[in-house]
């Protein structure tokens, strides 16, 4: 088997700031090539605070901080937070093509916005109160719905998420599937460094390419961590923002031409030359198969600033290690290449090409500081092979793929089914976790587990697939479901688990204004994780996760009601009613008689000429006169 | 000689009323500085109330007025934005992260650095109103508040589908003018503004500021009773109409505006023609206090820095030190 290896390379810049007690600042601007002219840009940021006395009060605190943001630190204390995890994500991450996800998925969310925290507390009810405080001023922070988050889909996570099941400590978890991740919220982050997106690499952050691309994913981690080297209670603050992007090379540069997908003109198509071609018939040639060459402001829509602030600003580039941590061999190395340019500022004497050796033995790349002045610096990447040759080796691929849809077409009831797909040779220890608004009633005595071999024919397996269950049922507008199984997923196998639910009728104020487009849900969340070995046969067992992955929301569309109806129905009812009256009114006043009979009654009947009127008035005008006079 | 005297009776009691006017007059010349504003502070509200993608053109109408407020001088902090839809990072957009509110398409008016405070589901009519009385739940972040005063300047917009007296939010629901009237004549009871500019680009727009009772309220709608309001023109790529034409000749007249320009308000009226609006722009100036000709446009699109110090303690210092002890 002919494994030409992934080839990763990453472009890193460390940038440290090590000044002020401790505090310091590192960024890292990785690149990894994906098959079929994908590359995974990753933007690492991490920040850490200096330490200081865990009891000592906020206005001190504060003080001590001139890297980290410090309005974060105001917001954690005030409501006992001790780690707080942000995700945006839109998009879809394609891991039977492109492997495993960046960092094992621990910085990747599920499609929208997810939120968890670990709060201390006396209570729930106090961790909850502090929830929904930590999470109205987020919303106000990160420009997002965040408020949205209350007890109707708040959970407590048993298993996932890392809970530690400390004493005072509660795990709160929500989601937001339908929350659209755009600029606003990559300003506020942007905020968040020191760099403030004027230097380093964050000075090509730009919304208009990052959400051009087809998967974009963004955590923020902010952990209190207990320092142990002093004698002295001391703790500090570490933030970890990872933007994560996927952008279709080929397709991101075209656009710069041609900012609209139309058909590109007939002179600039490339022929596949081997199809058939004539006139009227053209195969566009596979673009991939030339190489590929690029600028990094053609990507990212900039160009890298340094600013003398950065000081020792390091950037450099290696490449990947694969993932059994050797280095990719020397002869494939040149398969890359990373070349700086200097623009200079004076446009007669052009760009400077300042360095271009390559990667050093660290797989690093070094750009020689330029303190005295503002520069910027634009970055040619070039893959000189076919690009066709990027496999993903069998070590970046996903051990386990999970798929998550929705059966059954009635607007009442639907059911979930779940398809776990284990090809590999070894059983698999998994949590999956779901939570599910209450609209949804679920069924759990309806769970059925099917195992099929890899080849669909039907197993028997003696062992349990759902080793432990924690099920907490949903109430009406006022808890969500949350469902966790740890399973194990044997080798070589599919394990199928459906079951069903019930749709519920919503109140009419609770439907959203656009209701008929459905009702998103949150993806679920399967954590991989290795038992640890221990001596003692105590339940339950520890673990350790060791990659995390979603599964992609779901629409569900419930009873929705026409929403004008309410109107129609005043208006026909009150059309029915008033014809039912008239018709009684006129059956019981009116006296129905035949046509000569009238036109008797109508001979009999004084004569309305104009001497009729005349009396009538007088004797009208008399009888007034006369009242009036009794009075 | 009866009537001789009545007459001079009434002469004396119209010279008095006189010249105690005229003395008022004087005060208040010198109070306001002719026709000058007091406030120290500038707010704007900034509200798109429609949902879907072919409402575009209103989310383009308030990132304009977004842009013209922000250009003018009123920061971030100052601006409460709300946005019904998300139209730039919507699939359909075939520009992602960028609104045009022309079909040159020459501003990218979603920018690099937008803070949008209400969007999507959170822009509803009790939201629209808890944010303009400021009567929030203990947990609503600053950032989401209007944080007024009695010396705040507001500008107020708002677009979308209006009817005879009510303005739609999210395709769902409506805020009549009664109850935009009742929330100002709140605000005005609380002190939370010194003046307000009170634009509206809405079918029917005019109804909605007929209600208004509270003072110091400058109210400018784009059509009035049984008249619908356009939008200016379509972009093609992009598939739906960009901007209205209310809007477009506010922003015609303002680009040419900057911070220490010295065009009033009326400058700005008298550009709401017929031949430009295609509707009867309205401009309702009865409980408005100054002459719009004198009213600087930069009142109430720009940010002031002005400061007025008043009431201050001659031995501040030592006042201090004695409450610390």
């Amino acid at each position: 088997m002919l494994l030409l290896s992934i080839l990763p390379l990453f472009f890193c810049s460390v940038l440290a700031i090590r000044s002020d007690g401790g505090s310091s600042f590192a960024e890292e601007l990785s690149l990894t090539p994906l098959p079929n002219g994908h590359l995974h840009t990753n933007f690492n940021f991490n920040i850490t605070s200096s330490e200081f006395a865990s009891q000592s009060n906020s206005s001190s605190i504060i003080s001590n901080f001139n890297i980290f943001p410090n309005s974060l630190i105001n917001l954690l204390s005030q409501t006992n937070t001790k780690n707080l995890s942000i995700r945006f994500t839109s998009g879809y991450w394609n891991s039977e093509s492109w492997g495993k996800l960046p960092h094992d998925g621990h910085t990747s969310g599920g499609n929208g916005l997810e939120l968890w925290a670990k709060i201390e507390a006396s209570s729930k009810e106090e961790a909850f109160t502090n929830w929904r405080f930590l999470v109205n001023s987020l919303s106000g922070f990160f420009c997002a719905s965040l408020n949205f988050i209350d007890e109707t889909i708040t959970t407590f996570p048993e298993y996932s998420f890392g809970n530690t099941h400390d004493q005072g400590i509660y795990l709160l978890r929500a989601a937001l599937p339908r929350e659209p991740i755009c600029t606003e919220n990559l300003t506020p982050i942007i905020k968040l460094l020191p760099t403030k997106g004027r230097a380093g690499i964050s000075s090509l952050l730009d919304g208009h390419k990052l959400f051009d691309s087809k998967w974009v994913s963004t955590s923020i981690d902010l952990n209190t961590i207990d320092s142990h080297n002093s004698q002295e209670d001391s703790i500090y603050y570490k933030l970890v923002i990872n933007l994560n992007n996927v952008f279709n090379v080929p397709m991101s540069l075209s656009k710069i031409k041609r900012p609209l997908p139309k058909p590109i003109p007939g002179e600039e198509l490339n022929c596949d030359y081997d199809k058939f071609y004539d006139a009227y018939h053209c195969f566009p040639s596979n673009v991939y198969n030339e190489g590929l060459s690029f600028d990094l402001d053609k990507i990212f829509g900039r160009k890298l600033k340094i600013d003398e602030k950065i000081g020792d600003s390091k950037i450099c580039a290696y490449v990947n290690k694969t993932a059994n941590g050797e280095l990719i061999p020397e002869n494939e190395k040149q398969n890359w290449e990373l070349q700086g340019v200097l623009s200079s500022q004076n446009k007669e004497t052009g760009h400077l090409l300042f360095a271009y050796a390559g990667l050093d033995e660290n797989n690093c790349y070094s750009i020689p500081n330029k303190p005295e002045k503002r520069e910027e610096f634009d970055y040619k990447l070039e893959l000189k092979n076919s690009y066709n040759n990027i496999r993903i080796s069998d070590e970046d691929k996903p051990k386990i793929y999970v798929s998550r849809s929705i059966t059954g077409y009635e607007l009442d009831k639907g059911g979930f089914r779940i398809v776990f797909k284990n090809p590999g040779d070894e059983d698999i220890d998994l949590i999956y976790f779901e939570s599910l608004p209450w609209y949804l009633r679920l069924y759990l005595n309806s769970l059925k587990i099917v195992q099929k071999s890899l080849d669909q024919q039907d197993t028997v397996n003696n062992e349990e697939i759902i080793k432990d269950i924690s099920y907490v049922t949903a109430i009406d507008r006022q808890r969500p479901a949350k469902l966790e199984m740890v399973m194990k997923i044997p080798k070589q196998s599919i394990i199928t688990v459906t079951y069903s639910f019930d749709k519920s009728l919503l109140l009419y104020s609770e439907y959203p204004p656009d209701a008929n487009h459905g009702f998103e849900l949150e993806s679920a969340v399967v954590t991989l994780i290795k038992y640890q070995e221990s001596t003692s046969t105590s339940e339950p067992k520890e673990f350790d996760p060791y990659y995390v992955l979603r599964t992609s929301t779901l629409l569900v569309s419930l009873p929705t009601p026409d929403f004008s109806m309410p109107y129609n129905v005043i208006i026909l009812t009150s059309t029915i009613m008033a014809l039912i009256f008239g018709t009684v009114f006129n059956l019981l006043i009116k006296r129905i008689i035949s046509e000569e009979d009238y036109e008797k009654l109508l001979e009999q009947a004084p004569k309305k000429n104009l001497q009729y009127f005349i009396a009538l008035l007088k004797s009208k005008v008399k009888s007034t006169f006369q009242k009036s006079k009794k009075d | 000689m009866r009537y001789l005297q009545i007459l001079l009776l009434f002469q004396t009691l119209l010279l008095s009323v006189l010249s105690i006017s005229s003395e008022d007059e004087a005060k208040i010349g010198t109070f306001y500085n002719e026709d000058a504003s007091t406030h120290t502070n500038n707010w704007a509200v900034l509200v798109s109330t429609s949902r879907f993608w072919f409402n575009y053109r209103h989310m383009a109408n308030v990132l304009s007025m977004y842009r013209t407020v922000k250009r003018l001088g009123i920061p971030d902090s100052q601006i409460i934005l709300m946005l019904a839809d998300d139209v730039a990072c919507n699939s359909r957009n075939a520009f992602p992260g960028a609104v045009f509110n022309n079909a040159d398409r020459g501003i990218d008016l979603y920018g690099e650095n937008v803070e949008v405070d209400y969007r999507g589901y959170e822009v509803t009519v009790e939201n629209f109103i808890r944010l303009l009385t400021d009567r929030w739940g203990p947990e609503q972040p600053r950032s989401k508040r209007l944080l007024t005063d009695e010396n705040s300047n507001i500008f107020i917009y708002m677009t979308g589908h209006g009817g005879d007296e009510f303005l739609k939010f999210q395709d769902a629901e409506e805020i009549g003018s009664h109850d935009l009237a009742d929330a100002f004549e709140q605000m005005y009871e609380k002190k939370r503004y010194n003046e307000i500019l009170f634009m509206i680009d809405t079918c029917q727009a005019n109804t909605m500021y007929s209600k208004f009772y509270s003072p110091n309220i400058l109210a400018v709608g784009s059509s009035e009773l049984d008249e619908s309001s356009y939008s200016h023109h379509s972009d093609v790529e992009i598939g739906v109409a960009v901007i209205d034409r209310f809007t477009y000749y506010n922003l015609d007249f303002l680009e040419n505006v900057n911070k220490n320009s010295n065009k009033t308000l009326q400058n700005l009226f008298d550009t709401y023609t017929f031949e430009n609006v295609h509707s009867h722009a309205g401009i309702r100036t009865d409980l408005f206090r100054r002459n719009v000709s004198n009213v600087l446009l930069t009142d109430f699109f720009g940010s002031v820095s002005k400061v007025v110090v008043d009431g201050v303690e001659d031995d501040l210092l030592s006042l201090i030190n004695f409450s610390k002890r």
